[in-house]
């Protein structure tokens, strides 16, 4: 095996999977990435077993063949090397042998065959859809995603496969985001798998890095999500998600709409005077205008007037702020509606006149 | 003046009795006898009797699940359908299998008792199998019309009789299970002691630790029950609990 | 890698890998038996027969294909181990116990799909060291994993778990070979017939414990332990220095020798032919320490050396203290003052 490749190309898909190579690791070979030449291309893989990400890039002078190595310690000469400096990479007996200028490395190496790659995924479902749109899809509800709770199915993002769309579903039992993309999709009835938490983050990265088409596979019990020169694959989380529908507000019968920016920077605001526990913001919603609140056991108090249209009954409501201020931020056009119906039931946020992507929020009592 | 608390969004999940997941303590004949029932081999009348909280609902809802796999099985809970009037008994005779729970909710309504005493001969002119619970024997019940106790009483009679401590904590833990929660043996030793050992209240409160266990972010310990059970009990002193 | 269950487990394999082809292996199983009997050997094998993609004959691994190999170099991602790790303060000694961090991590791997898209396997050893929380957060995994999931409990003391954990794991019970078996066996590894029988009478009957006296200095450790007791029995040695040099050795190991000497040292104070007699090789040192107690004497040693050891296993106790205390007894006022040339 042997290649030759530019320090910044290589560089660049280094950052990309050294995420996934956890620190502390009770198996040596996960501790290292997994090189592997075919053709005039190298694939650089690294998986924690829960996660593998896997990047192509092309080398020169490549000579097939397949080898582990240490991942810190290969990014860490990539790294140190000089700029614009090229690397030659040659498999001894069982040292990697790199070569860059006057420097010489050897690094020591265990056999490919021990790396747990996951090989095939047994595709039980496919779609493409734009990076753009996946992206959207998860940044806009993966925030709202449970983080160890005893109920391991909510400790995930939720991606549902409906004959006319594709959704994300996030909770952590306080609040709930909802988005959906229409596509196409190849599906008789609804199908749903549960993404696990470090899964979603991780490949939330990715496609911030990406652009282009991206391709979701569904497997058994993983998910591939290949996007250009990126291969991402993440187990499933074992379990069932809740019923979300029967917690989305069917019966507001009142509606704010407001200047987003305006809100939240209120929100803000204010905030700086709520509870730092609880991080109560109390609504006082009247027609034209609306008032927000905070106090605190030290008897401070904070309070912002907004204009904003109020269709309803006068109301109080209290909601934890960064709850909302979370909702407002997904949200990307000038005005935000929320619908609701009283202090003690949930809150719909969203962009006026869509419904791509919904936030639930449960008050607080203050 | 009590600090802020975060509601809960009702996403826990509601587990749905089976005979499967039943806990049958003495009751083993009885429950090998819902699976024959609910096989639907012949025309069959059961009927249940047993103290609130022994888990009659719970077999008629298993065993209505499981006679629905072979046929058209229709379960009539009659204490929440009191306030549509007898009417909504009307077609229902055209059910292989009819489940009939609360009977004692209609004691001394003649146009209950009537209505159900017609469903009960229509349907068994049909050939359908019937099953019945109530708190007691049907001639205990109250029952103003003469004919309808009689034709209950040509069902099998089977006692279902409380579970034990064991079994009770057994049913608590295998519910804590199905909604996701772990529920320590001190935990579930807890709420048996300190609570009520009536089934009915007990799944209801573990419904509501599910939901405090999702607002407040806590697991099931001891401690965290106690401030719950505590924090209801202020509640319900000052007139804001459900 | 382990792929075959030891000779003497036969009987239990075919058992299980029958339920198997039936498709009514349990979620979870709790492999107890005392120490040396290949307990870790079978949970070790039956994973491997699990895992492997192309079991050969009655179910065994084979040793061949992708899973086997993954296996081999311990990289297997649907085998999951929890054990002792190490302390975080000196990493050079083992933790006593099983922390609740590590069931948490367990569960939360359990809980998503298998790597490899078969069974998930977890090996809990020694499962007695769970924290009463580590046991707790098992629960719920333990009574309804997720998939098709294997949970082994491997433990010598199965009377330390908690009983909910028990009662929700089927229990197979491991014994020591018949003698003939297990000397048979132990024969072809030492290749010397007189030390196989010894060291299995040494080690009551459990092959695996005898091969590791064998293999470690064991056998040599335990020859120096009995001069240190005889010279504290003729009331020389100081208990205080001894205790520190051997609370760094193994410390259950040297408890359980002194347990072992004293019933025979009972043995053959009643009697100058015992039927039963485990530390054959130094009979006669024994009788000659044991004539320098009383009967009593003697039973009050074994009992605090009884209880000693069950503390020690118990994990959380200061095993220097403890050795010293048992040094202390063997030339104390209490018990010997030791022979007649002390």
């Amino acid at each position: 095996m042997r290649f030759s490749i530019g320090r910044e190309t290589i560089l660049r898909p280094l950052q990309m999977v050294i995420s996934v190579v956890e620190r502390r690791q009770t198996l040596p070979v996960l501790s290292n990435l997994l090189l592997v030449i075919e053709g005039n291309r190298l694939s650089i893989t690294a998986t924690d077993l829960e996660v593998e990400v896997s990047v192509t890039v092309e080398v020169e002078s490549a000579e097939e063949g397949e080898i582990t190595v240490p991942a810190r310690k290969f990014v860490d000469i990539c790294r140190a090397l000089p700029e614009e400096a090229t690397l030659e990479a040659t498999l001894g007996e069982d040292h990697l042998k790199l070569r860059a200028g006057r420097s010489r490395f050897s690094l020591a190496t265990l056999a490919a065959v021990e790396f747990p790659v996951i090989e095939e995924v047994a595709a039980r479902r496919e779609l493409a859809l734009s990076v753009e749109k996946l992206k959207e899809l998860i940044s806009g509800t993966h925030f709202c995603m449970a983080q160890q709770d005893v109920r391991y199915y909510l400790n995930g993002l939720m991606l549902e496969l409906a004959p006319g769309h594709l959704r994300a579903v996030a909770t952590d039992g306080h609040r709930l985001a909802v988005c959906d993309v229409e596509e196409q999709i190849p599906v008789e009835g609804i199908e749903q798998v549960i993404v696990p938490r470090k899964g979603v983050q991780e490949l939330l990265r990715l496609l911030g890095e990406s652009e282009g088409e991206a391709r979701v596979v569904l497997g058994q019990s993983h998910v591939r999500v290949e996007l250009p020169q990126i291969r991402f694959t993440s187990k499933l989380i074992d379990g069932k998600f809740p019923d979300y529908q029967r917690v989305l507000p069917q019966d507001s019968d009142k509606r704010l709409v407001i200047d987003r920016r305006e809100l939240t920077d209120a929100l803000v605001r204010t905030s700086i005077l709520s509870n730092e526990k609880y991080r109560g913001i109390r609504f006082v919603l009247e027609p034209e205008r609306i008032t927000v609140q905070a106090h605190n056991p030290e008897k401070e108090e904070a309070e912002e007037e907004l204009a904003a249209t109020f269709e309803g009954e006068q109301m109080e409501i209290g909601f934890n702020v960064g709850y909302v201020l979370d909702a407002l931020n997904a949200i990307s056009t000038g005005e935000v509606e929320m619908q609701l119906r009283d202090s003690n039931s949930s809150c719909l946020i969203k962009a006026p006149e869509s419904e791509a992507c919904r936030y639930v929020v449960m008050p607080m009592r203050l | 003046m009590s600090s802020p608390s975060q509601l809960p969004l009702d996403i826990a999940r509601t587990p749905r009795p089976s005979l499967e997941d039943f806990v049958p303590g003495e009751n083993g004949a009885l429950l090998a006898t819902l699976r024959e029932w609910a096989r639907g081999t012949e025309s069959r009348l059961l009927y249940l009797w047993g103290v609130p909280g022994s888990g009659k609902s719970h077999l008629l809802q298993g065993a209505c699940t499981e006679a629905g796999r072979g046929g058209r099985a229709a379960l009539v809970a009659l204490p929440l359908l009191l306030g549509h009037g007898p009417g909504v008994l009307e077609g229902l005779a055209g059910s292989g299998f009819l489940v009939v729970d609360g009977l004692q909710a209609i004691a001394g309504r003649p146009d209950w008792e009537g209505a159900l005493f017609r469903l009960f001969n229509a349907t068994r002119d049909r050939g359908g199998s019937m099953l019945f619970a109530a708190r007691g024997r049907p001639a205990e019940l109250g029952l103003g019309l003469p004919d309808l106790v009689s034709r209950l009483q040509w069902a099998e009679p089977w006692q279902v009789r409380p579970l034990d401590d064991a079994g009770r904590l057994q049913v608590l833990r295998q519910q804590a299970t199905a909604r996701g929660l772990e529920l320590s043996e001190e935990v579930g030793r807890f709420l048996l002691h300190r609570h009520s050992r009536d089934l009915r209240h007990l799944s209801l409160l573990l419904e509501r630790l599910d939901l405090a266990s999702l607002a407040e972010r806590r697991r099931l310990t001891v401690p965290f029950v106690r401030s719950v059970l505590a924090a209801e009990g202020r509640d319900r002193f000052s007139g804001r609990g459900c | 890698m382990i792929r075959e269950p030891l000779p003497w487990q036969t009987p239990l394999w075919g058992g299980i890998q029958h339920r198997r082809s039936k498709g009514r292996l349990p979620h979870a199983l709790l492999l107890e038996g005392p120490p040396g009997v290949g307990k870790r050997h079978f949970a070790e094998a039956l994973a491997a027969s699990l895992l492997c993609r192309g079991p050969v004959e009655e179910g065994v691994a084979c040793g061949g294909c992708r899973a086997c190999h993954l296996l081999e170099s311990g990289a297997h991602g649907d085998l999951h181990r929890v054990t002792l790790l190490p302390r975080e303060s000196k990493p050079e000694q083992l933790s006593s116990q099983i922390k609740v961090d590590q069931v948490r991590e367990l569960c939360h791997v359990m809980g998503l799909t298998a790597h490899e898209g078969g069974y998930k396997v977890a090996l809990l050893d020694p499962a007695e060291r769970m924290t009463v929380e580590a046991a707790n957060s098992l629960l719920k995994t333990l009574e309804e994993p997720p998939g098709d999931v294997l949970m082994m409990l491997v433990t010598d003391q199965p009377g330390l778990l908690p009983a909910t954990i028990r009662s929700r794991c089927q229990r197979i019970g491991f014994t020591p070979p018949p003698e003939e078996e297990g000397r048979a066996w132990l024969t072809r590894r030492l290749e010397d017939a007189e030390r196989a029988a010894l060291l299995l009478a040494l080690a009551d009957g459990a092959p695996l414990r005898a091969l590791e006296m064998a293999e470690s200095d064991g056998a040599a450790n335990r020859l120096e332990l009995l001069e240190v007791v005889e010279s504290l029995a003729r009331g020389a040695g100081d208990p205080v220095s001894l205790s520190a040099h051997w609370y760094r050795q193994a410390p259950l190991e040297a408890v359980g020798w002194m347990e072992s000497w004293l019933e025979d040292m009972i043995r053959l104070h009643w009697s100058d032919r015992p039927a039963l007699l485990r530390n054959r090789d130094v009979a006669e040192r024994l009788k000659r320490m044991a004539l320098g107690y009383s009967r009593r004497e003697l039973f009050l040693l074994r009992e605090e050396t009884h209880r000693a050891a069950r503390l020690l296993r118990g994990g959380s106790i200061n095993a220097q203290l403890l050795l010293e205390d048992l040094f202390t007894a063997w030339g104390g006022e209490e018990t010997g003052k030791g022979l007649g040339g002390g």
